[in-house]
């Protein structure tokens, strides 16, 4: 299992098109996926899981990712973080 | 897969399609709408309603969401319950149609406890 911290550096934070992004890539991994925000845990692969943390620009979400390919889904999840859900700003 | 049809008031099924599929982007979708006005002739409603169960249907059965308990386009429903194969619920919203389209099991009493269970969690006071 890995586990890795990451901060929401969207404008709009993990609103309902990036979570609908998040979620997709989650699903393209065998891995177990979750999200954790304070102490709330939900599946990343579930949007409406995903929305209920209602998580806006500049919160630290933790990651933690469980299966075979584990490394790639944290990777490329830690990449759409960086490049703030695929919207520029 | 499990089909979805919604069955409302003037054209909110069709307005909760179009932000699901914007909200979802290039998820697949494969949702129908019937728009009832209650001014018309309801009886032709019948005929879409038919038409749009069986364009649906694959063989795991057919979920018809609507919008109020009791009100018209629900009660023209009655008549295509079918156990098991063609259930009707009531309340949609729109995290309720989004939880059915991206968590579509094959089961359709799960997808109907599952959407019922999302819509709920999602009326808050915030």
């Amino acid at each position: 299992m890995i586990k890795k911290k990451m901060k929401i550096i969207n404008k709009l934070g993990l609103h309902a098109r990036a979570s609908s992004k998040l979620t997709q890539l989650a699903c393209s991994f065998t891995s177990e996926i979750f999200l954790i925000k304070d102490k709330n845990k939900v599946n990343a692969k579930s949007i409406m899981e995903v929305l209920m943390l209602a998580a806006s620009k500049n919160t630290i979400i933790l990651v933690m990712a469980d299966g075979i390919d584990e490394k790639k889904a944290i990777s490329d999840i830690e990449t759409l973080f960086i490049n703030y859900f695929g919207e520029g700003e | 897969m499990i089909g979805i049809l919604l069955v409302t008031h003037g054209e909110i099924g069709k307005s909760l399609i179009d932000c699901a599929a914007h909200i979802l982007d290039n998820y697949p979708i494969s949702v129908e709408s019937v728009s009832i006005n209650s001014n018309d002739d309801l009886h032709k409603y019948s005929d879409i309603i038919s038409k749009k169960i069986k364009n649906l249907e694959s063989g795991h059965g057919v979920l018809i969401m609507t919008d109020i308990y009791g009100a018209t386009p629900c009660n023209l429903l009655n008549k295509f319950i079918e156990e098991n194969k063609v259930e009707v619920v009531t309340g949609i919203n729109l995290p309720m149609l989004i939880k059915a389209i991206s968590d579509r099991k094959d089961n359709i009493n799960t997808l109907i406890n599952d959407s019922i269970e999302c819509a709920k969690k999602n009326i808050k006071k915030i």
